[in-house]
Parts: C-alpha cells; structure tokens; sequence
C-alpha cells in the first residue's frame, strides 16, 4: 500500500457517512483494493467504527478486487451461451452485467470485451435510435422546454394519472400516486434515480443513460423541481458496472451546470460496488446511508420515511424517463400508445435476449403478445425455444406454449408468472429448465443480504435441490419444499425472498416429470401474497 | 461528565450515558484526555489539569452575564449567593481560555446548553476530587448546580459516582473518623450518647484522624499501630515509597486480606486470612445510594474466615462483650436501628432489587434523588461558596517538565491484586504503560511500546510508552495497577487541606529514554 | 390502554407497544431469536411473524407496534411458518452446544417438533480460533441473527464484531477477523450473553462438559466499581467453583449489561495464592502459618501493647471499600469501643 498516497487521498475524502460507498469507491480506483489497513484508515477518517467500515466494505462484491479486474458474467443469459467458459485464473464471476444482447460478456476493467452495439428502435416516447451527444442534441429534440417552464405538481399528477404510468422497476406501483405521496408529506424531500438495474436479463435503463443521458437527468430535475420546494436533493444511484453510463451521465450533468439548469438543485451520482439487492429500494436507501444494503422493514415506506428519514421519491429510470413524454403531449397521448387488444395503456422498453435473432432492448406497447415482440422487433426465435422467463429472475418462467400470451399482468398470473421488469429471455431448448432453476436459485443465494432466514437459508436449500435434481436425486420431499416456498414467499423482508419461489413453483407445474424423485405434490392451495 | 472517565470506571453506567446521547441527549465531557466519551459527546473541554475552577467560574461568568441562572431558585433555596456573583464576575471566559486551555467560545456554549436544559446532570468522580483543591472543585460545582435550580428532580444533580463498590456504604456504615454510622457527627454529645447506650460502652470523645493524618502520623510518631482491612497503603497512597518507610517505623501491624500484599509481607506482624466478596453474606452501598445485597456462592478457602468474623473473633479476644451477631442481618439490623435514614432498610425487603437511601419507614419505598423539597442542609437553603482558582501544588518546570496525571483503566482493578491474576484480562494489558502524546514522543524519540523512565522527585519507575491522542503535548497520564511500577512512587503527598484527599491528579515528572 | 383482537379474543396493549410484548401481556407467548429488548427491532429470524388483518403478509410481533382495533392472529398458518423457519435454521445448525451455554433454538425445535429435513452443503463456517483467553466463538452455532453485532454496535458502540459479506458467505467475525484482542472490543462478553444459541461462549467452559443450567446460580452484588451491578455466580455443584458469571435483563442496576470484571474477573476468588492460613511473624523476622487462637492472641495482644505504651489514638485503623456494610459498620465499632480510637477511615475516603 502507497502510504503517502493513501494520506493525500483520504485528506480529500468528505467526512459524512452517506457517502461512505462513494469514499470507499474512491480509495479503490485511486490507491488499491480496500484492505483491512485501507478499511481502518478510512473509518479513522470518518470517525467511524473500524467494523463499520468493514460491514460495508465486504458487502459488496467488488471494493475488495482490483478496478483492472477480469468480471465474467454468469447471468442466466450468458451461462446459456457459454458465459462459464470466458472463466479464466482470476477472473470474477458476475451474477448480470447487464449486457445480456451482447452474451456472453465480460468486462475488462471497465470495458466490455468487444465492444458495445445497440440495438433498439425509435420508439416515441423515448425515441433511443438517435443518440443524444450533447445538450444542443438533446434540446433540438424538444429537451428542457418542461424545465424552463416548470408545471405546477397538480397539473403533473394529473398527467401522470391519465397516462397510466406504473414503475419499470418491477413493482409495477402507479407512478401518479408515489408523487403524491411524496408531495403530501412535509419537506425537505428527496428524489432518487434507481440506476442500481440488476435484475438479469435486463439492460434497458442502461440504454435510456447511455443513448438519452440528457433525458434522464431533465426528468430527474423536473421531479426535483415538482417536489423540493425549497430544498431539492436529488441522487442517481447507478450500479457500479455501468462505467459508460456513468460517464455519460455525469457529463450531461456538468453540461446542465453550465448551462446554469441546475440552480437550486443539486444532482449527485451514487456509485455501487456490486451488490444486486441495492435495487431493492429501502436497500439502497440503506446503501446510500453508508450502511450495509439490507433491505429495511416495511412499513413505513420510502415515500413517508426514505433518505435520511425523510420522504422520497425513488424511481426507476426509464419510469422518469417516461415523464416529459407525457407531460409534453398529454397523459392521454401517451396511454393510447399501448396496446388497444389488450387495453394496456403506454409503451415500455423491453429487454429481448437469448435465443433471438436480434437481441435488443426495443420500445413497444404495454401489453404486446410475445411472439409479436420477438418477430416484430428481435427479428424471431433462433432454433426452438425452451424456457422463457418473460420478465427477470423472479417473474417466473414460461413454457414455450406460452409465446400468444400477451404481457400483461393480468394475463401472465394465469401462468403464474409476472411483468416484472420486462426482460424477455428466451433459452434453446438444449438448455434445460433445471439447470435454469438452479442458476436461478443460486443467484438468488448468492445475492441474499442474510437478513432474514427464508431468504437466507431457503435459496440456498432450493438451488441445492435443484442441483441434486438434475442428478435425480431429492434432497428434500416435495412436501418440505413447498412448505420451504411458503415461508420464503410470506415472511420474507423483501421482494428477493418473496419472489424467489415463483420459479419454482412455475416448473413444478410446467415440468412436472423433473421432479418426480421429491415424491407427490401436496394438495393444499400454494400461498399467495 | 466532568473528571470521569466513565466508560473505563464505570463501564456499565458509561452503558446508560451512551443510550441517553444515542436517544438524542446533549453530552459535554470536560477532561484533560480526550477518553472514550469524547467520540460521542458534543464537545470535548479539553482542560488543563487543575483548572476545573477557572472552568467552572468561567462557566458561571457566562450564566449570570447573560441572565441564564434561576433567580427563583436562588432566591427561595440559597443563601450567599452574591459572594460567588462577586468572584465570578472576575472570570470572563476569554480569560479563561489561558488558564484552562479551553476555547472561550466552548465554554459559553456549554454555559448556555447547561442552563437552559432543564434535565440537566452533572457526573464527577476523582478527576474532581483528587485534587489539592478537590474541595474547591465541588463547592464550584455545587456553585454551578444552586445557581441554575438542577437539582432535587430527575435527571438533574450533581452526581459523584463512586470509584469503588462499596465507598457509599463505607463511609455511610461509619468507617469514617467524623461520623459514626449514619453521618451522625461524632463530636455531637447528644449522638455519642445514643451509640454509647446502644453499645453498651463510651464511644471516645477525643478526634480520630483521618487517613492522610494516619499516615503522615508514620512519620511523625502519632501512629504506632495499623490493622489494614483490605487495604494496601503501600501501593495506593501518594508518595509510596515515603509511605513505606513510615510502615517500616510501626510497632504493629495487622493485616486483613484475601492475598499478601507486598505492604504486608514486609511490614505486618500478623496476617489474617479473609473473605473474598463471594465467600460472604451482607449489603454492599451503590453510588446511587442503593443498598444491595451481597451473597455467598462458595465456600472459604483452607482455614480463611468471614472478615465479619474476624472482626468478632478479635473483638473477643480483646475483651468485648458483644452481642452474638449470628449472622449479617443481625449486624445490619443494628445498623438500621441506630440510623434514621436508613431504619426502613431491612433484608426482607431487599431480595428482588435495592433500596435508595433515605428509608425511613417499613413503608417508604426510597428515594430515587434527593433534595425534593429542601437542600439537606439544617437551614433548609443551599449554599454558596465562592471559590477563587489555586494552581496545582507541583507544575512542571526545567527539570520535571510533563504533568503526570494518574486513573485506572477498564480491565484492571486498583493494586490489581484481583485482576493481575486473571490470565485472560492480563493478555488485554499486563505491562506498565503510560500516555504520551505523539508530538513529545517523536520530540524524545519515543516509539509506540518503548520502556521509558519516569522521574519525579519522590521516585522512579519504567514504563512503555504508549503513544495516544488522547493527551495533549505536556502531559502524561498512567494507571495506578502496577505492582512492579507503583505510579505512587512518583505521586506528592499534598493533599486538600480541609479533607486530606491526596492530589493523584497532577504531579510533575521527566522523561529518560531507555 | 388500547383494545385490539389476538387470536379472536378481546386484548389491551399500551398505546405504540411492540406486538410480542402486548401478546405476552395477554397471556400468548411469541417465539423470538433475534430480538432482545436492549436493541432496535431488527425482524430478521421472523420466527415471531404474525397474521395481521389487513396485511398480506404476516408481520414480525419483534417489530411491529399495536394499534387500535388490530386483529392480531397467531394461529392458521403461523405455526407451520415457524415450524419451518425452525427447520430452515437447523438445515445449517451444525453444532449445537460448543461451550454449554443455553441454545434457544434446539429448545424451540423441541418445542415444535422441528427437525432439519436436510443440511445444507455449504454449512460449514470456516472455524474460528482466538487467541484470547475469555470468549469462544463457534461459527457453525451461529444463526447470524445478528444480536452481538448490534449489542456492539448499539449498547457499547464499539467496534468488535462484523456481519462480514454478502450471500452463503456471510459470516460473523471479529472486526476484519482479527483477534478479539487486537479489536476496539472491550471483552465486556455482551455479545455472548446476548446470543440466543451459545454460539459467543466463556473459554472456561470450552469442553467441560459443564452445562449452564445444572449450575447453581447466586445472586450477589458485583465487587468491581459504584454501580452495584447484580450478577449471578453460576457455581458447579460438584466442585464448588465459580465457574462462570452472568446477569439478567431483569436487574436494577444493570439490566444485564457487565462489563469485563464483572464477568470475567472472578478467578481470583479460587486462586492458589489466596491466603488459606493465619500468618504470624517470628523472630526471624519471617511470617509463619499459626492457628487462629494464636494468631487472634497475637493481634489481640500486639494492639494491647501499643494503647499500652501509647494509647488507642496510637491505632489507626483502614477499613475498606471492599467490605460490606456489615462488616465495615463491625470494623468501626471495634476501632471505637474495641479499641478505643475514633482513627478509623480507608483510602476510599474520597
């Protein structure tokens, strides 16, 4: 370790323990991987407790690996394509890098190996085909008008509602509500951008920052604006492993503080350091506050006690990014771009990857049947389809018998599987569904905090048996595996836990035959939330 | 918190202020170190040893400058209050910021905070009293307490806590040569005569001394005979080695002790094996005056007695004819009976949790504070007494440059005589050390865990150094457990002229590189 | 008072209460692991999970707080969940009694009947060995429900143990698993009376076969400083030793809290270099055992002398802080009417 360098380092560190991931971020990219000596410095320097420091430090996956380091990702998507083969002496394995059009990927340092392509369509609420370079870019296209001539909340809430906008995040909440929420309670708020996207399979909010970084931090003001009143504080907090969207995005917001767009406000980015449930929003929230990313009890929720134990508004990227569409061309313009068979209001991004001829993350509207969206936009299947997971991770997976179902909420519970953040992937057939289950299920262990037990303890029984399946043989009876999926569905803190059995028990009903060594199904009613 | 280390004397009640501040409560710790309490306190009055007065009058300069004390109070429950106006007036707190090293501005922060809360608490223990003018420094605090109304409900006062487990009831069950049990005044005829009716025999009118008395009587032929209770003198008291020279000159010496203390292996005549605390039956007296029950869990070892056997077997055998105390009930029953505060104290009531004295009745159920409705004293009123700033008795100069201030630390007791012979505290810290801070070190050529001697004018010893931002530049700080490096031998004798309490506190000394 | 319903009946809570207390209070006992009242609600082990009309999941009685008119259930489905919670902690539970301590857990799987259908391949904890001589740690008792993290974190506020990593890693560990020696610890063993399994244990006990609860337990006062700290000294009844100190929520004092003497400093009581006989000095010069008629006769006779030659004011007398009232009061007595001297003060006169 570089004493002298450590010294002249930590004397520009600031002293707050919300940015004590920023901080620890820091030492890793200017002096070296956080050791423990680097770990003890750093909480001499805050005043903080040295196993604070070191809660924090070894939460993440990567503040204890070089910045230079080899990361493979391992995300169902890329496994299908040989992803564990890219393992080299070394090399980190990553759960989801979020490039998964471009599978299998690894990340060199900050860099994907191959470079990056687009893939994507000019969908009109977003518009991802022309790449904004610059703020003059952006403002050509019709940006910052809303800024500059600010709506009053009401007025905002009213569109919001009429477009029918609900999170992309995967909570699926109305977004007119979260602000009124916010609104009510009294300041000073805060706004937050989950950039944290890490569900696997999905890629689209990295889209929006890469190609639309502009639109995302003017929707991001507009809130602040909408909502700070007086004080504004606004954070994006983006996942480690977006390094281009993280420059692009700080650029464009040094492009707005020059062009004086940020007076009165203030727009920081909050870098992770890999850990997949800071996406779940009180985690991050706990991240943000320098603490370990363990989800917080709920209630109360973020919009009445968030940041700081103040309310904020968290949202999801492309859900804000939504936002000056809708407020420039009216709620209703906006809803009547969804689709009229199903009569789902607005358009979304949807992440198509896997076993298609062009994977790509594609606008199209809410409601679309999938067969329809993997030959409209991804140019069809390529070789016959397996497994289908429609929505991320935890959505659940679908039977190629699945592929005229349209993605709706509605529609997709009959098959006992959700939206969730519209990650369409599509695995051959070679790949087999328990093997799908067990990465499944060993991603899940892998990124639960540890908090509570069925979380902790139920994913990693699950990818256990799932592996013990594929050898034919039980590690549990069927009985104690569904009376294991109930209690992780009910009393688990958090979305990870609760969501975690949908898989499971989507292939006890899909497959039924693999797995036959647990013995017979219980009769009883699965539980529901 | 005012002159104690809180979280290493009395770790678990440190529990209670670490609680308070995490629940949002106001803590100023005024101490010459920067100890444990200082990461979580508002502010840090780092001052010079000895300087509490100057603080304190500077402190008291500000309430009465800016209006802050409780005239109403001061009005229907003091007396003498202009006299302190008078000498306070005479310590601005700029000034103060000379004498005491503390910025001015802080003490009129702490001024302000302290006055205008009003469950406000003061917390001392020896960083106050073991000064030369340890006196001066409670009556300043008392000054700060009458004249802001923080007393006589919860959560205000002004709190001693008491280093050891048994001080209250040590001096409460009369160990004392003023008092006879119950703080009865011994010189008062009307009390001596109840104790002599009760015991059957005239307690002597004539003075006793005091400890610092007892042991300058050593030297000055006063004192030909000591019987030392658990208690080793030569380790604990100031200027150790003139204190053994004294023992050496006795005619007779008994010691009462659970092992044989270097002071007793040397000088005692007889060595009487005693009690340990889980060997025993009785009550030992809280600092918050919570009179809890002691019981015994093992047998004695070998031949060893009950000290309270002890004490009757001797008695016995010089001639008393006491009653048969059978048990130590029966002596606190006596106890209780001959002092009011305490008649309502019985056994019988103490099984689940203590009482708080005072009890004066089978029916009253303690006091959780005192001073309700009037200050304890016969007219009622509080007191004010103006105190003007005494400089320690030995500063440093050429020759012994750094100011020694002495304490204990959390995992050692005392002469260690307990603790030294645990394996598994020892492993946390055996060997002598004292504080140093990293300037006078680097100045010295000092490393972290050197030996270094210390020099006074009264002794030597050597120690590691143990560099630490918790001292500032000019001061030494060390802890009283070492046997083999007694920091009594570098300790004066000066005690507070009015009680004797010795000035552990400040001592001057040099360093010698090893 | 407030009303609200529990398990179909009419129930009273203080207003705000924490729902495991107000279901005590009405005579329903909630099973808890992680939860100690010294301590923020946490609801990590949900073993106390509840049905809450209203609510779509059940909700952690640890951490949730009564309101009027609630409808609080613990039956339908809340004993198969804890049951298998139970069975879902055992599934990693691979050592059940390292240091005899009481192991909460294995008595609520009694309780329940809870068995662990399998153990799960990535159990094993990496073990942990320490240097120190006062608290033993057996990761694989561990049920990471964090209890002595936080009692670090939140009662001592120090620096000592870590919830280290993330996933099936994720371990407690000495801060950077250091020794606890070489921690801001300050071995006040909180952590371990904290820990609902045993997991945190005193050395002493390591392998002695020596369970807790066939100690006989006294309870005393602690004979360290002026808090008065109430503590049990846990005796083995074969050896008649103290083998082990603790306290309990319950005491005045402390409410359980001790600090490293407290628990830790008791093995003078029993060590070898305890005085066991009178000592007499002889002519030469040397102390020797006696008996205690001669050694009393000595005392007795050698003060006699002095108030003799002298007279009593010749004797000073030092009592202690170390005794008890009893005794001191005795001691003062003595010095006064025995004696004949009111020379009778210690060094605790402060």
């Amino acid at each position: 370790m570089d004493v002298l360098r450590l010294a002249t380092v930590l004397e520009t560190l600031p002293r707050e323990r919300t940015r004590l991931l920023d901080n620890l971020g820091r030492l890793r990219r200017e002096v070296g991987p956080i050791t423990p000596e680097l770990s003890d410095a750093l909480a001499d320097h805050m005043r903080l407790r040295h196993g604070d420091v070191h809660e924090v430090t070894s939460f993440y996956s990567f503040l204890q690996v070089p910045v230079d380091a080899v990361r493979v990702c391992t995300g169902p998507v890329c496994d299908s394509r040989g992803g564990r083969e890219q393992l080299g002496a070394g090399a980190i394995e990553v759960p989801c890098l979020g490039h998964c059009e471009l599978a299998p990927v690894v990340l060199h340092g900050d860099e994907v190996v191959g470079g990056v392509t687009y893939s994507t369509n000019d969908g009109a609420s977003l518009g991802l085909a022309r790449r904004d370079e610059t703020l003059a870019d952006y403002e050509r296209r019709g940006g910052l008008a809303l800024l500059r001539e600010p709506l009053a909340l009401e007025r905002i809430v009213a569109e919001l509602s009429a477009s029918g906008l609900s999170g992309y995040g995967g909570a699926g909440f109305p977004t007119w509500r979260k602000w009124e929420a916010v609104a009510a309670e009294a300041g000073p708020r805060y706004v937050i951008v989950n950039a944290d996207e890490g569900e696997p399979g999905t890629i689209k909010d990295r889209y929006v920052m890469e190609l639309r970084p502009h639109l995302l931090v003017e929707a991001t003001l507009l809130a602040a604006r909408a909502l700070g009143a007086m004080e504004a504080y606004t954070y994006i907090y983006i996942r480690e492993e977006y390094a281009t969207a993280r420059a692009r995005l700080t650029a464009a917001i040094e492009e707005f503080r020059a062009a004086g767009l940020l007076e009165g406000l203030s727009l920081d980015l909050v870098v992770g350091a890999g850990a997949y449930i800071c996406g779940e929003e009180t985690a991050m929230l706990e991240s943000m506050e320098g603490r370990r990313g363990m989800p917080r009890l709920k209630p109360p929720f973020p919009s009445q006690v968030g940041y700081l134990g103040r309310p904020t508004l968290i949202q999801n990227v492309e859900t804000l990014a939504h936002v000056p569409a809708i407020l420039r061309n009216g709620g209703d313009w906006w809803a009547g771009l969804g689709s009229p068979a199903t009569g789902s209001p607005g358009v979304r991004l949807w992440s198509v990857t896997g076993a298609v001829a062009r994977p790509g993350c594609y606008e199209a509207p809410n409601g679309i049947v999938l067969r329809e969206l993997i030959d409209g936009y991804a140019a069809g299947l390529v070789g016959e389809p397996g497994a289908i997971v429609p929505g991320g991770a935890a959505s659940g997976i679908l039977p190629p018998a699945a592929l005229d179902v349209p993605l709706t909420r509605e529609a997709l519970t009959e098959w006992g599987c959700g939206v969730g953040s519209a990650a369409v992937q599509v695995f051959p057939k070679s790949y087999a569904p328990l093997r799908l289950l067990a990465e499944t299920m060993r991603f899940f262990a892998e990124e639960s905090c540890q908090k509570c037990t069925p979380c902790r303890i139920g994913n990693r029984a699950l990818h256990h048996v799932c592996e013990e399946l594929e050898h034919g043989r039980a590690a549990m009876s069927r009985r104690q595996v569904e009376e294991w999926l109930d209690a992780m569905t009910l009393t688990s803190i958090c979305g990870l836990g609760q969501a975690a059995p949908y898989p499971v028990r989507n292939a006890f009903e899909r497959w039924p035959e693999l797995f036959a060594p647990l013995g017979p199904a219980t009769l009883g009613e699965p539980a529901s939330a | 918190m005012i002159g104690s280390n809180t979280t290493e004397a009395h770790p678990v009640l440190a529990l209670r202020i670490k609680k308070a501040v995490r629940k949002g409560a106001t803590l100023v710790v005024a101490d010459p170190r920067a100890i444990w309490l200082t990461k979580i306190a508002k502010r840090h009055l780092q001052l010079r040893p000895g300087s509490d007065v100057w603080l304190l009058n500077a402190i008291m300069h500000t309430i009465l400058e800016e209006g802050l004390h409780d005239e109403a109070y001061v009005r229907e429950h003091t007396e003498d209050f202009e006299a302190v106006r008078e000498v306070v007036a005479r310590y601005p707190p700029e000034e103060g910021e000379r004498w005491t090293g503390v910025p001015a501005e802080a003490i009129r922060a702490t001024a302000r905070e302290y006055a205008t809360e009003r469950h406000a608490a003061i917390f001392y223990t020896l960083g106050i009293t073991e000064h030369a003018c340890g006196v001066d420094n409670i009556w300043s605090l008392a000054n700060l307490v009458l004249m802001t109304g923080h007393l006589g409900y919860e959560s205000t006062g002004l709190n001693a806590l008491r280093g050891q487990n048994n001080v209250q009831g040590l001096n409460d069950s009369g160990a004392n040569p003023t008092y006879l049990p119950g703080y009865q005044p011994v010189d008062d005829p009307v009390v001596r005569a109840k104790f002599s009716e009760a015991w059957g025999i005239e307690v002597p009118e004539r003075a006793g001394f005091r400890l610092d008395q007892i042991m300058s009587g050593l030297h000055d032929d006063r004192i030909k005979a000591l019987y030392l209770i658990g208690e080793n003198p030569g380790h604990t008291e100031p200027n150790a080695h003139h204190v053994a020279e004294g023992l050496s000159k006795l005619e007779f010496l008994v010691s009462q002790d659970i092992f044989l203390s270097d002071t007793a292996e040397r000088y005692a005549d007889v060595v009487l094996p005693a009690s340990s605390f889980a060997e025993k039956d009785g009550t030992f007296t809280n600092t918050e005056r919570r009179v809890n029950r002691v019981r015994a869990a093992v047998p004695l070892p070998g031949n060893a007695r009950g000290d309270r056997q002890i004490v009757l077997d001797l008695a016995r055998e010089l001639g008393c004819d006491w009653p048969e105390y059978p048990d130590a009930e029966s002596v606190w029953n006596e106890l209780a009976d001959l002092c009011p505060n305490w008649f309502g104290i019985r056994y019988f009531r103490l099984e689940d949790e203590g009482l708080q004295w005072p009890v004066a009745s089978l029916e009253d159920e303690g006091s959780r504070f005192l001073h309700e409705k009037t200050t304890a004293r016969p007219s009622g009123r509080g007191k004010f007494h103006p105190v003007e700033y005494q400089p320690p008795i030995e500063e440093p100069d050429a020759d012994y440059p750094f100011v020694l201030s002495t304490g204990r630390t959390l995992y050692h007791y005392n002469s260690g005589a307990m603790t030294m012979r645990e394996d598994g505290i020892t492993d946390k810290q055996r060997d002598p050390f004292f504080e140093i801070s990293a300037e006078d070190a680097s100045s010295l050529g000092v490393l972290d865990g050197d030996w270094v001697r210390l020099v006074s004018r009264r002794g030597d010893l050597q120690a590691r150094a143990q560099v630490s931002a918790r001292v500032f530049p000019g001061l030494v700080w060390m802890a009283l457990h070492f046997a083999e490096a007694k920091v009594n031998w570098l300790t004066h004798d000066v005690g507070d002229p009015l009680i004797g309490t010795p000035e552990y506190k400040v001592s001057a000394v040099r360093l010698e590189v090893l | 008072m407030i009303e609200f319903t529990l398990d179909g009946r009419p129930a009273s809570a203080q207003e705000d209460e924490l729902l495991v207390h107000a279901a005590a209070r009405n005579g329903v006992f909630v099973p808890t692991l992680c939860h100690d009242d010294k301590l923020d609600p946490y609801g990590g082990c949900r073993m106390c999970v509840v049905g809450v009309e209203g609510s779509s999941r059940p909700l952690p009685a640890c951490a949730t707080r009564v309101s009027a008119g609630m409808v609080v259930s613990t039956n339908s489905n809340v004993p198969q969940l804890r049951k298998t919670l139970t069975e879902m902690l055992l599934s990693e539970h691979l050592n059940a009694n390292p240091g005899g301590r009481p192991n909460e857990l294995v008595d609520l799987a009694r309780e329940l009947g809870a068995e662990a259908p399998l153990v799960l391949p990535d159990a094993k904890r990496e073990p942990y060995a320490d240097r120190n001589r006062l608290m033993g740690y057996e990761p694989d008792t561990c049920i990471l429900c964090n209890r002595c993290v936080r009692y670090t974190q939140e009662v001592m506020q120090c620096s000592a143990l870590s919830l280290e990593g993330r996933g099936p890693e994720a371990r407690i560990v000495p801060t950077w698993e250091r020794s606890w020696l070489d921690t801001e610890c300050e071995l006040c063993g909180g952590c371990l009376s904290v820990c609902p399994t045993g997991a945190i244990y005193e050395k002493f006990l390591e392998g002695a076969g020596v369970e807790e609860r066939q100690l006989e337990q006294t309870k005393t006062t602690c004979t360290f400083c002026g808090v008065g700290c109430q503590i049990d000294l846990n005796v083995d009844p074969e050896t008649k030793r103290i083998v082990k100190v603790t306290s309990k929520p319950e005491y005045v004092s402390n409410e359980g809290d001790l600090c490293v003497k407290g628990r830790f400093s008791f093995n003078f009581v029993h060590h070898p270099d305890r005085l066991t006989e009178p000592l007499v000095r002889g002519e030469d010069g040397e102390l020797h055992p006696a008996t205690w008629e001669a050694a009393l006769a000595a005392a007795a006779d050698g003060l006699k002398g002095v108030i003799r030659r002298h007279s009593a004011q010749a004797i000073g007398v030092l009592a202690s802080a170390r005794l008890t009232n009893e005794e001191n009061y005795l001691i003062q007595k003595l010095a006064r009417i025995g004696l004949g001297t009111n020379s009778v003060h210690s060094c605790e006169a402060t």
